[in-house]
């Protein structure tokens, strides 16, 4: 798995490039500690090239919607894959965030 | 037909073996990239469950074997190709008794702030599966999955009653057609 985090104004953008999964997701975890630590509290998730998701990578997606909520801030995701889609569906995420096309739609959403 | 089987120990560093193991598996039989997916996600969702709570490893070999085992540690992956497009997968571990049909579910209407941090794995392995069964024999747990490239992943509220059909069916199927 490859993290890229790009400022976007108070955004930053996290993109996830590969696998997350019981292996990697610690990796994410701690780039979101870190970023809400330096206040940073809205977050769009950049998904187009993330191959696979498992459990442990939806658990620090949630733990990042309750970081950043608790501050008052949000996260957005933007495209999301089908394989990807499906994991979302099934775990009852996609009412969680909002899941969008473009990374305009998700800097917007969190604006 | 050709069956894969790989050992594993209690060990989250061999997940990446498990994923290699069901890659080349897949790309042996040509498997649809859908149904990839879903093995590899269901194949791991059980290792992680029975590394960290069937043998009391929190991922490194040293605290592993400190778990309620009896014995040494014994988990196995078997997978089976089902014609024309589907998946056999066995999954084999000789921890302490788990029924995954026994495990709460978990509520997916819950808003952020009250939904609890993991506790999605066995309904991920349950959902991703067209059918599964689950038995207790000689000391070990026993969970197969019928995988399908084909089709939706299970809907909602009807695990238990539609997975139960479903294996029936498909054992009916095996079965001579007239009983009399």
């Amino acid at each position: 798995m490859n993290l890229t985090v790009t400022p976007h104004g108070d955004c930053r953008i996290i993109r996830i490039e590969g696998r997350l999964d019981g292996i990697t997701s610690p990796q994410l975890e701690q780039e979101i500690l870190r970023l809400c630590e330096e206040g940073c509290h809205r977050l769009a998730f950049e998904m187009d090239a993330l191959d696979y998701v498992s459990s442990a990578g939806l658990r620090v997606l949630l733990l990042a919607v309750k970081k950043t909520r608790a501050a008052g801030g949000r996260v957005a995701l933007y495209g999301v894959g089908p394989a990807i889609r499906e994991v979302l569906e099934i775990s009852g995420f996609l009412s969680l965030f909002p899941v969008l096309e473009t990374k305009e739609e998700a800097l917007n959403s969190l604006a | 037909m050709r069956t894969s089987a790989i050992l594993l120990r209690p060990d989250l560093n061999d997940l990446d073996r498990l994923q290699r193991f069901i890659r080349e598996c897949c790309d042996r039989h040509g498997l649809d990239e859908t149904l990839h997916n879903r093995v590899q996600l269901a194949c791991e969702e059980w290792f992680v469950n029975v590394v960290k709570h069937g043998f009391g490893g929190s991922g490194s070999g040293e605290t592993a074997s400190a778990g309620g085992a009896a014995g040494e540690p014994d988990i196995s992956v078997l997978l089976e190709p089902a014609p024309p497009d589907g998946l056999t997968v066995r999954l084999s571990d000789n921890g302490p008794p788990f029924n995954p049909d026994e495990h709460p579910l978990p509520d997916l209407t819950l808003p952020a702030e009250q939904r609890p941090i993991g506790g999605l794995g066995v309904y991920l392995i349950l959902k991703l599966a067209n059918a599964h069964r689950y038995a207790r024999t000689n000391g070990r747990n026993e969970l197969t999955l019928h995988m399908k490239p084909d089709g939706q992943h299970k809907t909602e509220g009807t695990r238990t009653g539609r997975n139960r059909n479903e294996l029936d069916r498909n054992t009916a199927r095996r079965l001579p057609d007239h009983p009399h």
